[in-house]
């Protein structure tokens, strides 16, 4: 879903010679084989690297990235992989030669970076500033409230799975009456 | 699988999606049709939670693939 949604703008914006960093198992194969067919569907070439969940040190596989000199860097690492690598991205320079981006780049992991690391064009499942939707606001002063931290999606998916778990009890209910 | 049925077509009010479009549980496979936020991440510019710029919001039915699930009954 979140790679449909990127895709286009990155072959777009900078090109369709991409090189992926993927993190070794089911989830990162996924990701990138989504990427690979509207890629190759488009024409594009590609390159990669996989690496094992808690890979600290990414510098082989980014000196295979620069070989391949890739109009974008997709990185598909998540959680603290990701910062990691991102920080190594930054400090390699890659980033002065090749644009990043993927599906994912949270909140979380992208505030635990340093400023010049906060880069590339990604997918959010959920974002707090949208001044389009009113109701967003009270819910983003509730969770500051409550945590003194900004609302982020992994609080919009435990509220939103919450009440949607209640409301269709209460829709199934109703339905059998 | 009762809870399951029960999120069939279920729409989210904007009070719960709190997104542009509404959010709903496609029938099949069950999957949340939410709005997909693409953009870009910056540095600080004044407000340490703004780290992204949202450029386009894709609904999330354009944005999803097909349910491989079997067409509901």
């Amino acid at each position: 879903m979140d790679c449909n949604a990127i895709a286009e703008v990155l072959m777009s914006k900078f090109g369709k010679k991409w090189f992926f960093l993927t993190p070794d198992y089911a989830y990162g194969h996924s990701v990138q084989g989504q990427f690979v067919k509207r890629l190759e569907a488009a024409g594009g070439t590609w390159n990669g690297a996989l690496a094992p969940v808690g890979t600290t040190d990414f510098s082989a596989h980014l000196i295979k990235a620069k070989s391949y000199a890739p109009q974008v860097l997709i990185n598909v690492m998540g959680a603290g992989d990701q910062v990691n690598s991102v920080k190594q991205i930054v400090q390699f320079g890659l980033d002065k030669q090749m644009a990043m981006g993927g599906t994912l780049f949270e909140l979380e992991s992208v505030q635990a970076v340093q400023n010049e690391a906060r880069i590339g064009w990604w997918t959010y499942e959920w974002y707090w500033n949208q001044p389009k939707v009113p109701q967003v606001a009270k819910f983003v002063a509730d969770i500051r409230k409550q945590t003194n931290q900004i609302a982020t999606a992994r609080h919009w998916f435990g509220y939103v799975s919450l009440h949607s778990i209640g409301r269709s009890q209460t829709r199934r209910r109703a339905s059998m009456r | 699988m009762k809870l399951a049925h029960g999120l069939e077509g279920m729409k989210l009010p904007p009070e719960v999606g709190l997104m542009q479009n509404t959010a709903y549980f496609r029938k099949g496979d069950h999957q949340l049709m939410s709005d997909v936020f693409v953009g870009q991440a910056h540095g600080d510019k004044g407000n340490p939670d703004d780290l992204f710029e949202v450029s386009n919001i894709v609904p999330g039915e354009q944005a999803a693939d097909p349910s491989k699930a079997p067409a509901a009954r």
